[in-house]
């Protein structure tokens, strides 16, 4: 029994090493969508505060206007969306010990947080970002989440090893690191013809109650209590028709916050509804005119003064 | 709970070391408890069913054992047939045969007023059921003598490794071994791990990466032409063989590493020269379980009529049910047991043609084209298991040689299937596991491994972990096995 405990140790232990060395060896993506991740975080940390920081999965980054928002409350805007997958608690994790007396955090969930999407998130997407952004580790508190990561970066590097073989052949001009501006904000799809095969649909919402999601943001809101940090959650915008298609579950979820979230809600899923025409590549995805459109709704529907 | 979950990365050493760590005596139980939280990871309700059978068939063995006349033991033989049937009839057949009933009264004019039932399939519930129905009728026969300790007949039926999917056992060949003292052997453990390795890649690296390539080819198979849909049914064939194949490596050896010896159930299938020969090596323990308890007696009772190509097609009709409550699956064992018969009648019509053949073509020759033969037979037979109903699958059938005219098609298909990111891996795993079926079909991989330098062997042992690792699919929610459903 000893030898087997023996060769089971020392392949563990070689599987390891292999596994590490792929890691951290093989050729990176640099210009990976999700290596933006690095960008936001050192925004995060370096802007002085006051400001103004907007969480979210692509919805966040795709959809809204920072500097509309900059220009009009007179502070920096930091848009710190990127995935849906990376799970909430990721997201709220990662701004918690940035934020500083006098931010104002907006909270933008997708709808499948509170249904599909576990709070701890998936691997592939938090392996890839941990990979990209070492910093980032910080939004790693539970085990789920460090399992996660560490089968997250085992399948990224699936994706490096092909790259030594070959080159992907029709790289997105979209989904790149470089797409982003200065503040985060996704901007390499404006202007860009939506592609063919627009995914315009969302999975069924199934709202349950007690709702972990809602219990987490609680959890959250709590934990700033006397801190001097502003929190509001605003629904994402979505097109009329998936609106229409599940208008029942998307207003039980608005009732169920209504009772059940602390953090002060921006409107009703209603209020962000748009015509799907100003929609990009997906259900969350706005573009250039869904994005200024949006941006200003947000602004108009904001209980905040202009700080000048 | 499903092999290629974390649940039992954690599960199996766990009982491993306890089951090494106990003494002989204590060892049946914690294998029961094993086994039994092992099927109630699925749905706890079900293990219920499984108990009704056992207590049933324990004491039909004894019944039957003790019996004085051949007519009581007829009797009590019968009485197990039917519970055991029964359930597999109400559970898996009822639905079925009550909408074919619904359609029939719709079609006359009837007025039944029988609904289908909301009842869900007790996983695994076809392949338990053979087990246990092995029991009494080899205890009928007197080729088996009765297990008196209850424990021990309930882990015949409930042993965790082959449990839901075989490989179906003889009584015979498990009950004494759970008597066995099982010592920790450093090379049967090292080997059944290095089998489970294997299973597990054939399931995760293979099988799993192709799975969602064919799902919309058999969803939509209206919107593509022939040859993408015979590239789908290729890679079905290769999917359906990679996982349950993959699950009965895994299975034979989890028992192998607590010290259990499982039948053999696959033996390279796509490399047989004849249909016949296919069975041979394609679910093994399914195919001589309906050879020895249904094909022999109808062989010995064969009527003047009703000759072996009959029985063959029966017996394959029969098969075809056991897999799935659904037309297409008859349909599958009914062009199986076609094959068959003609099979048959071929070799009877021309005894001599094979020797025949072997004196005009070398083996070089012959032997691919008579692979290639079985592949497609096999292959169209794949095209039904597949097709989600049997309009379906006729719809897939009368498109197969649709489209092969279009050269720039063509290419373009060759073109995006041999450059995809995913069937990269998909047909490297494919390679290696072609090119240890060559090293296994001409002897024992093993033994030719175990005379190469000892680095040579980690290399390979890391390399398959690896690849399992970076590219199975294991990290998100693990996949049932197709086989499970039956």
């Amino acid at each position: 029994m000893l030898k087997l405990a023996r060769n089971l140790f020392s392949l563990g232990f070689l599987v390891t090493l292999v596994m590490s060395l792929l890691v951290l060896f093989s050729p990176h993506d640099t210009d990976n969508y999700m290596a933006a991740a690095a960008d936001k975080h050192r925004l995060l940390v370096s802007v002085d505060s006051p400001r103004m920081i907007l969480i979210g999965g692509s919805n966040t980054a795709f959809s809204l206007d920072s500097q509309e928002m900059a220009k009009y409350f007179g502070m920096p805007v930091i848009n710190m969306g990127l995935n849906v997958d990376l799970g909430l608690r990721y997201m709220l994790n990662e701004v918690q010990p940035a934020l500083r007396d006098g931010d104002i955090l907006l909270i933008f969930p997708e709808y499948a947080h509170f249904s599909d999407i576990p709070l701890d998130g998936r691997a592939r997407e938090l392996g890839t970002l941990i990979k990209f952004c070492p910093a980032c580790i910080s939004g790693i508190t539970t085990p789920v989440q460090a399992y996660n990561v560490a089968a997250g970066l085992f399948q990224a590097a699936e994706s490096d090893i092909l790259r030594i073989v070959r080159q992907p052949e029709d790289p997105s001009p979209v989904y790149v690191r470089q797409g982003f501006n200065a503040w985060g904000d996704m901007v390499a799809h404006l202007g860009q013809p939506a592609p063919s095969g627009f995914a315009n649909s969302i999975p069924k919402i199934k709202v349950s109650s007690p709702n972990p999601a809602i219990e987490l943001l609680n959890t959250f809101y709590r934990s700033l209590d006397g801190a001097g940090i502003q929190v509001f959650l605003v629904y994402p915008a979505i097109p009329i028709n998936i609106y229409k298609a599940q208008q029942e579950n998307f207003n039980t979820l608005a009732k169920l916050m209504e009772t059940d979230l602390e953090i002060p809600i921006i409107g009703v899923p209603q209020d962000f509804i748009y015509a799907a025409k100003l929609f990009y590549d997906t259900t969350y995805h706005l573009n250039r005119e869904g994005r200024e459109a949006h941006t200003d709704h947000v602004i108009d529907m904001l209980p905040l003064m202009p700080s000048k | 709970m499903l092999f290629n979950s974390l649940e039992f990365a954690l599960f199996f050493p766990l009982v491993t070391i306890l089951y090494f760590i106990l003494p002989h005596r204590h060892r049946w139980w914690l294998l029961l408890g094993a086994s039994a939280y092992f099927y109630m990871a699925f749905v706890p309700v079900y293990i219920l069913i499984l108990g009704v059978t056992i207590v049933v068939d324990y004491f039909a063995g004894i019944f039957i054992e003790e019996a004085r006349s051949l007519e009581r033991k007829k009797a009590y033989l019968t009485l197990s047939l039917i519970a055991n049937i029964g359930f597999l009839a109400f559970f898996k057949y009822f639905n079925f045969l009550n909408s074919n009933v619904v359609a029939f009264a719709e079609f006359v004019g009837w007025n039944y007023p029988i609904h289908n039932l909301n009842i869900i399939l007790p996983i695994g519930l076809s392949f338990h059921t053979f087990q246990a129905m092995s029991y009494t009728i080899e205890v009928f026969r007197g080729r088996q003598k009765t297990e008196r300790h209850f424990g021990i007949y309930a882990l015949y039926v409930l042993f965790f490794p082959q449990l839901v999917a075989g490989p179906i056992e003889r009584p015979q060949n498990v009950l004494h071994q759970f008597h066995e003292e099982h010592f920790f052997d450093y090379q049967r453990v090292a080997d059944g791990l290095k089998l489970m390795a294997w299973g597990l890649f054939k399931k995760v690296v293979i099988a799993d990466r192709l799975a969602p390539l064919i799902d919309p080819y058999y969803t939509n198979p209206q919107a593509f032409s022939g040859p993408e849909l015979v590239l789908a049914t290729a890679f079905f064939a290769v999917q359906i063989f990679c996982d349950f194949s993959g699950y009965s490596d895994i299975a034979i050896g989890a028992a192998q590493v607590l010290g259990f010896k499982l039948m053999v159930n696959f033996k390279r299938p796509y490399l047989a020269l004849s249909v016949s020969e296919f069975w041979k090596r394609w679910h093994i323990s399914l195919s001589s379980w309906f050879r020895d308890y249904l094909f022999f007696p109808l062989e010995r009772h064969r009527s003047r009529w009703l000759g072996q190509s009959a029985n063959l097609f029966f017996v394959f009709l029969i098969s075809g049910l056991w897999h799935g409550a659904n037309w297409t699956y008859i349909i599958w064992g009914g062009l199986h047991g076609l094959y068959l018969a003609l099979e048959v009648q071929i070799q009877r019509a021309w005894r001599s043609l094979p020797e025949k053949f072997h004196a005009v073509f070398p083996g070089w020759v012959l032997f691919p084209v008579q692979r290639i033969a079985v592949l497609l037979l096999v292959g169209y037979a794949w095209v039904f298991f597949r097709a989600e109903s049997v309009g379906s699958a006729l719809l897939i059938s009368s498109r197969l040689f649709s489209g092969w005219t279009d050269g720039a098609a063509l290419l373009e298909l060759a073109r995006s299937t041999f450059s995809s990111y995913e069937l990269l891996i998909t047909f490297s795993a494919m390679a290696v596991m072609g090119i240890v079926h060559r090293f296994q079909e001409r002897g024992s991989l093993r033994a030719l491994l175990a005379q190469k330098p000892a680095a040579l062997r980690w290399v390979l042992y890391v390399g398959i972990l690896v690849c399992i690792l970076v590219f199975g699919k294991i990290y998100e929610v693990p996949t049932d096995f197709i086989y499970f459903q039956f």
